[in-house]
């Protein structure tokens, strides 16, 4: 289907992402991080469900792996779930302080020397991130 | 949004398929068609279905149904319907 001139946009949710972040408002929209970790984990158990239930075709088409690491159906907990990050969880990241104060209720930070980063003049924070996941087990 | 308006889901059963595996030049990695069986903190069980090539659907729409009443929201057409 085509999509009407009026309603065609560019593609800017990686530039919207970057822009939140670098406003560092105070106050935050709605999803929080915290609320955003818990939507993940939800997506993360349906995608290990599919892995485990569906057929062995689809399971290869699904995720390109073979039958022989698949574990029988269990109910998944989801506070053992592996989270789903953009980033590895050992990630080093470069944050604007209101943004580490935000965070810092879910994840553990190191700083780390500052680094030059291109397009910024000054040098630029560097923190080694620690997701804590005692401290965001769902209620 | 389940979550938000329901609280967390805290267990689920999922089954998912790819149906066309290619599509406009595209591998297609994300299955097309996905049902969920889902359990809520509070009690309430879900039942979820996602259909990316289901033809001629009625429209994203989500039902509650509850002891008090029933809420039917119809996504594409903006419009709740309630009978207590």
């Amino acid at each position: 289907m085509e999509v009407p001139t009026e309603l065609a946009r560019e593609w800017t949710v990686e530039n919207d992402f970057l822009d939140a972040v670098k406003a560092g408002d105070d106050e935050r929209p709605y999803p929080t991080f915290e609320d955003g970790l818990r939507y993940m984990r939800v997506v993360q158990a349906v995608a290990d469900s599919v892995l485990v239930t569906s057929g062995s075709r689809s399971r290869r088409k699904l995720f390109g792996a073979s039958d022989r690491r698949f574990k029988p159906w269990r109910p998944p907990d989801l506070n053992k779930l592996r989270l789903q990050t953009a980033a590895p969880l050992r990630h080093v990241i470069a944050l604007r302080k209101a943004t580490e104060d935000h965070l810092s209720r879910s994840i553990t930070f190191r700083a780390l020397p500052p680094q030059q980063i291109k397009g910024v003049d000054a040098p630029v924070e560097v923190l080694r991130s620690r997701i804590e996941l005692n401290r965001i087990r769902l209620a | 949004m389940l979550q938000r308006w329901f609280g967390d889901i805290d267990g689920l059963f999922a089954r998912g398929k790819i149906l066309y595996p290619r599509s406009r030049g595209y591998s297609v990695i994300i299955p097309d068609a996905l049902s969920v069986l889902c359990h809520f903190a509070n009690g309430a069980e879900g039942v979820l279905e996602f259909s990316g090539i289901h033809a001629h659907a009625t429209g994203d729409c989500l039902e509650v149904y509850g002891s008090a009443g029933t809420l039917v929201y119809d996504f594409t057409a903006d419009v709740i319907k309630a009978v207590e």
